[in-house]
């Protein structure tokens, strides 16, 4: 891992501990030695109250590359969720995550973070990532927002 | 006072402007939001006009502090917005007027407000003049003190304006010479700033105004960033001076403002000067730990035995973290250190013979920990506990990333040494981590029930504030784990233990359920291996003494312990059924089915039981008649929950050998079946119902499908040991079981009977997706239920004609791939599709594209539906890559059709400025299969009579991609797989030179007959020239 990437990753952590919004939470990974694996974090993203991902925590992982910031986390969710922009892999697909679009270094974690809290309950149309979803939310919005809740129902926090 | 340079404004505008500012501000007046917002675009209006320069004068020398600081304002906003229309040869006058005017408010005693407003305004104007070349005020920084100084300008007032001046440049936009410029101005004032600020906290508390000292602690933070390290360490000794008590007997008592002024400063120094980062331990963490060691007990006793945490003990506490942040690394370095501490300066007696270091490092961990113990439940009764925790997992990280080798010399053995460390370290880190986890299992645990229903009435967030918290808790004791090890899992037994064995029948279930919780957290750093203290825990002792009706919450928390380790038990032995004690797992299995009945317990049992039962497989499949009984029993749970149920059951059966599994799955699956069967019969006069029972009976064979596909097997599919080959053949031969068929053949039909009624329905349609994904296999996942690709793929042509979405094109993708599955017995070769899977192929594929284009003939189809294009593409790939020969066997209009719409989408796109990020994703995404389609086909896998749509299609992609396809075409063309032809390497180069080299259409076409003519051993043959031609 390159100097700035240690330094960065390290920064945000700190700052990610200093203040970070309510309900949400992000950490390396460990080894099962307990060291770091700073490359590799764990977030939760908790649903907006008032939408129906409301009361669901989705967990996802943010994988960064070694030449970070130069280039985007991956984010990704695991397990893969039921959303017109998450690819089948789990693979959240958002301008601000995409090196050819949006993506800037000095985007922090938690911009991430709050960006794709946003992109839950509102989806990008231009941009479709799986079929199931997004033909759902095309054509059937009261039965989407049905499947939608089910799911927070099934990622509610232990 | 020269003021003529001002441009002047008349007397009734001023008046009109004052009356503005008291109608908007006074407290008297009572304005309605919408007045107040007129009235101030009013003042707004006033204030941008080019002349309002003249309103600062008769504002500042009005009486009403509201109108002076709008006069501070204007000559604010007036030099930052509008200085380009400032005549610049009065720039000298304005910043002589400006301070002039500064001075006299101060000493006027004008608003703090007006003269902060008034600070920003000098420090504008010296951004506007300093950086210019030659520089229009070289010296502002000291010739403003000066001016200050000279009229008397109270200290005080003095660092409020060094203040602001630091935050200011920190802040302002300017081109980067410019701004270091600003900043070497600040550098040669340091000397000066370190002054003021130390004059003023050395002045002893009787002489010093309270005002002087929260300005100079200000100050000091303001410029942290900008002094250097040198410059900081004398404040340190200064600093704690203040943190001294006033009286030491006989409790030893602060000034409170003092202290907390003189702690905050000091915890900006740890984390954002240039002493942060764990720099100056010997001037900064040193100091501080015998500050610590000689004031921090008592502060903290006073805090446990009052139950109140006071100003000074709050500011302590964030003293104590920012300390931790700052130097956890010195901390795991010293945490056994046998050294002496060096003698520093410090404005307190120090103990003689000076402490070890491990002590005072030992010291700071128990204050730490009494703040993360503190009695009382966070959110209600303190606030502190939480910002100790992230301390504890950066100390473990520290632990483990010791540098060993700092002090080692070259003659040392450094490992020794590090095993000697590591000896002497690990148990204080061990008895530390002890004690945090012993107060943190106290922390979690929820309050009894009249506590906990006040929370609801009053306090409304905050069970929500306390499960986050139980939630970061969880994440500290993580790192607690990696510390102690087996030995934090014992405390946790022997808690159980203890409090089971103590507990009386009227008490609550609150402390045992703190203690599963913390079990529960640390689950995954806790290896997979056997552990006589999880033993224990899922044992008749603690498992068994766990309430099985009432009390959801410890049974919840239960559950949620049990779902975490199910892969746990499959390290211990498998239980025969007819052995009298049942294993951790049978324990488990039991725990979790006595909760499926109750309805608030339902899900998180569900789910409980799905992991266990799948990570379990072989161990249970002894068990099969017990689950049939669970089966048989099932008809209190609610159906959200069956279909996780089902799928339990079905791991469980996948277990067994596969002509053992029929009779099991059919008893599960027939039923379901049967319900959907009624669920199209009720449909007519309950749509509704109908629908909803239909959706689960769906979501039910999906449930069911997913337990039956075999885990961990991924690369079965590459593996011909004759073991496999034998478990395929069993499973292929349990198949034609004429029971096993009956069911597929019963599934079949209910499936095409939902896709007649509903398929256009969203609901349905998506569980049908679900169903499809989870029923298909490759042959080497194959189950008894796995049902052919061909006849759902005519399922999905039939919905794909009703409705075109992206769900039926997507199936389709999948569903092709499974038609012509890689071969079993040699995996390495691709065989070629079947006759009939072909015949299959061509059927659907003239269906989909026949729906597909009429749809994208419309208007705007196109453009609204990217799904819709983006999986009708991806399915057209699956039919590139396995059934290639389909497309030229396609009726001519409707390859035309294809060929044509290929050529204007990538011709659209590339031509639709809004679209450019679409012409990168569609040349990244599927450039290269186009471009291997093309080339492929001219080089034979095309019939001839294709070649016009083909050279149109490559002339639209060289015109669109020229880089992209030069590279794909090269690429292609010399890569071994490509289509096999007689184009030698020669002639691959010179079609990709005369391709590339033109971009004329003419000469493509030319290349392209030419190319094709050499690739099919036609060239020269009357017959080649005249079928290529056309």
């Amino acid at each position: 891992m390159s100097g700035i990437c240690r330094a960065r990753l390290a920064e945000e952590r700190k700052q990610w501990r200093k203040d970070h919004p309510f309900g949400f939470y992000a950490k390396p990974t460990k080894a099962p030695d307990g060291s770091m694996n700073l490359l590799e974090w764990e977030v939760g993203i908790p649903g907006k109250a008032g939408t129906p991902w409301e009361g669901g925590v989705y967990k996802l992982m943010m994988i960064f590359p070694e030449d970070y910031p130069s280039k985007p986390p991956k984010c990704k969710f695991t397990p893969p969720l039921f959303h017109p922009n998450v690819y089948p892999s789990g693979t959240v697909c958002l301008s601000i995550l995409d090196e050819e679009k949006s993506w800037k270094p000095a985007i922090t974690i938690k911009q991430v973070l709050l960006g794709i809290q946003d992109l839950l309950n509102d989806p990008n149309i231009n941009d479709p990532a799986q079929s199931d979803a997004y033909t759902m939310f095309k054509n059937d919005k009261v039965a989407y927002e049905r499947r939608i809740r089910q799911q927070a129902r099934e990622n509610i926090p232990k | 006072m020269a003021t003529g340079f001002l441009p002047v404004l008349a007397q009734a505008d001023v008046d009109r402007a004052i009356q503005l500012i008291q109608e908007t501000y006074s407290p008297q007046r009572r304005l309605s939001p919408e007045d107040q917002r007129r009235l101030q675009q009013e003042l707004f209006e006033i204030q941008r006009r080019p002349e309002a320069w003249g309103l600062v004068l008769p504002f500042l020398a009005h009486s009403d502090p509201n109108v002076q600081f709008f006069g501070a304002h204007t000559i604010q906003v007036k030099i930052t917005r509008d200085w380009e229309s400032f005549p610049q040869e009065a720039a000298t006058q304005l910043r002589d007027l400006l301070l002039e005017l500064t001075g006299r408010a101060i000493v006027s005693g004008q608003n703090k407000v007006t003269l902060r407003k008034l600070f920003v305004a000098i420090t504008s104007l010296a951004v506007k003049l300093h950086p210019l070349n030659p520089s229009k005020w070289p010296d502002w920084l000291r010739s403003t003190l000066n001016v200050f100084s000279s009229i008397g300008v109270p200290r005080e007032h003095l660092m409020d304006f060094l203040s602001i001046v630091a935050e200011e440049i920190e802040s302002v936009d300017l081109l980067p010479p410019a701004k270091a410029q600003m900043r070497e101005s600040l550098v040669q004032a340091v000397p000066m700033v370190t002054q003021v600020i130390s004059t003023s906290m050395a002045t002893p508390a009787i002489q010093r105004s309270p005002q002087d000292l929260a300005s100079a602690s200000k100050c000091l933070q303001a410029w942290m960033s900008i002094l250097p390290a040198n410059d900081l360490t004398p404040f340190v000794p200064l600093l704690m001076s203040l943190m001294v008590p006033t009286t030491e007997t006989p409790v030893p008592e602060y000034d409170e403002q003092a202290f907390v002024s003189a702690s905050d400063t000091l915890q900006e120094l740890l984390s954002r000067s240039a002493l942060s980062d764990g720099s100056g331990t010997k001037t900064l963490t040193e100091p501080l730990l015998l500050w610590l060691d000689r004031y921090g007990g008592a502060i903290v006793r006073t805090t446990v035995d009052g139950g109140f945490v006071d100003e000074v003990s709050h500011s302590l506490c964030k003293l104590l973290v920012a300390l931790g942040d700052h130097s956890a690394m010195y901390f795991a370095k010293n945490i056994a250190s046998p050294a002496q501490v060096s003698p520093v300066p410090c404005p307190f007696p120090l103990p003689t013979p000076l402490p070890l270091i491990s002590l005072l490092v030992q010291n700071f961990l128990k204050l730490l920990l009494q703040y993360t113990a503190l009695p009382g439940y966070y959110g209600v009764d303190e606030e502190e506990s939480e910002m100790t925790l992230s301390f504890w997992y950066l100390f473990q990280e520290a632990l483990w990333n010791v540098d060993y080798g700092f002090d080692v010399t070259e003659d040392d053995d450094s490992g020794n040494l590090a095993e000697e460390r590591d000896r002497d370290m690990m148990p204080v880190a061990k008895a530390v981590y002890s004690e945090l986890v012993t107060v943190l299992r106290r922390k979690v645990v929820w309050p009894p029930r009249d506590i906990l229903n006040r929370w609801t009435r009053v306090l409304e967030d905050q069970r929500d504030k306390f499960q986050a918290y139980r939630r970061d808790v969880g994440d500290t004791l993580i790192n607690a784990y990696y510390v102690l090890r087996d030995d934090m899992l014992s405390f946790y037994v022997n808690e159980l233990l203890q409090k089971l064995a103590t507990r009386r029948d009227q008490d609550g279930w609150e402390e045992i359920e703190a203690t599963l919780h913390c079990v529960m957290a640390v689950q995954e750093a806790v290896p997979v291996e056997d552990s006589p203290h999880l033993r224990q825990i899922f044992g008749p002792d603690i498992l068994g003494k766990l309430p099985r009706a009432g009390d959801d919450r410890v049974r919840r928390t239960t559950l949620h312990l049990i779902g975490n380790y199910a892969s746990w038990f499959t390290t211990q032995p498998a239980q025969l059924p007819e052995s009298p004690t049942p294993s951790p797992l049978m324990n488990a299995i039991n725990y979790v089915v006595s909760a499926l009945p109750d309805p608030t317990l339902c899900l998180s049992a569900a789910n409980a039981l799905r992991d266990l039962c799948d990570a379990n497989r072989s161990a249970l499949a002894p068990h099969i008649g017990a689950f049939g009984e669970l089966h048989a029993g099932l008809t209190g749970i609610p159906d959200s929950e069956k279909a996780k149920v089902l799928q339990s059951i079905a791991s469980v059966i996948q277990a067994l050998p596969p002509i053992e599994e029929i009779p099991p799955v059919e008893a599960i699956v027939s039923p379901v079946v049967e319900r959907l069967f009624e669920a199209l019969q009720s449909a007519g006069q309950l749509p509704e119902e109908s629908r909803t029972m239909a959706v689960q009976q769906l979501e039910t064979l999906t449930g069911v499908s997913r337990g039956l596909t075999r885990v961990n097997d991924s690369l079965l599919a590459l593996d011909d040991s004759p073991e496999v080959q034998a478990a395929l053949e069993e499973m292929n031969r349990a198949r034609e079981d004429h029971r096993v068929v009956k069911l597929r053949e019963g599934i079949l039909s209910a499936i095409r009977g939902t896709v007649e009624l509903w398929s256009t329905d969203a609901s349905v349609s998506d569980a049908l997706s679900d169903l499809f994904k989870a029923i298909t296999a490759l042959p080497s996942d194959v189950t008894l239920i796995s049902l052919p690709a061909g006849p759902l793929l005519e399922l999905v042509c039939l919905a794909a004609q009703r409705q075109l979405t992206a769900v039926w094109l997507s199936l389709a993708s999948m569903l092709i791939i499974q038609l012509n599955p890689p071969s079993l017995t040699a995996p390495t070769f691709k065989s070629e599709p079947t006759p009939e899977a072909t015949a299959i192929a061509l059927n659907v594929l003239q269906i989909l594209l026949q729906t597909s284009l009429n749809a994208f003939a419309q208007p705007g189809v196109m453009i609204s539906n990217p799904d819709i294009v983006q999986a009708f593409f991806g399915c057209m790939e699956a039919f590139v890559h396995h059934f290639l020969t389909c497309f030229y066997r396609l009726p001519p209009d409707l390859f035309k059709a294809l060929v044509q719409c290929a050529s204007s989408l990538i011709n659209r796109t590339a031509t639709n400025d809004d679209l450019s990020a679409a012409k990168t994703t569609l040349g990244q995404t599927h450039g290269f299969q186009i471009m291997r389609a093309i080339l492929f086909g001219f080089a034979g896998a095309a019939p001839r009579s294709a070649m016009p749509n083909l050279i149109e299609l490559l002339s639209t992609m060289i015109t669109r991609f020229p880089l992209e396809s030069k590279q794909w075409a090269t690429e292609i063309l010399f890569a071994e797989d490509f289509y096999p032809c007689r184009a030698t390497p020669e002639a691959k180069t010179k079609f990709i030179k005369t391709v590339f080299g033109s971009r004329s259409l003419k000469r493509t076409r030319d290349a392209a007959q030419q190319f094709t003519l050499v690739a099919r051993g036609l060239e020269g043959s009357a017959f080649g020239y005249a079928t290529v031609t056309m």
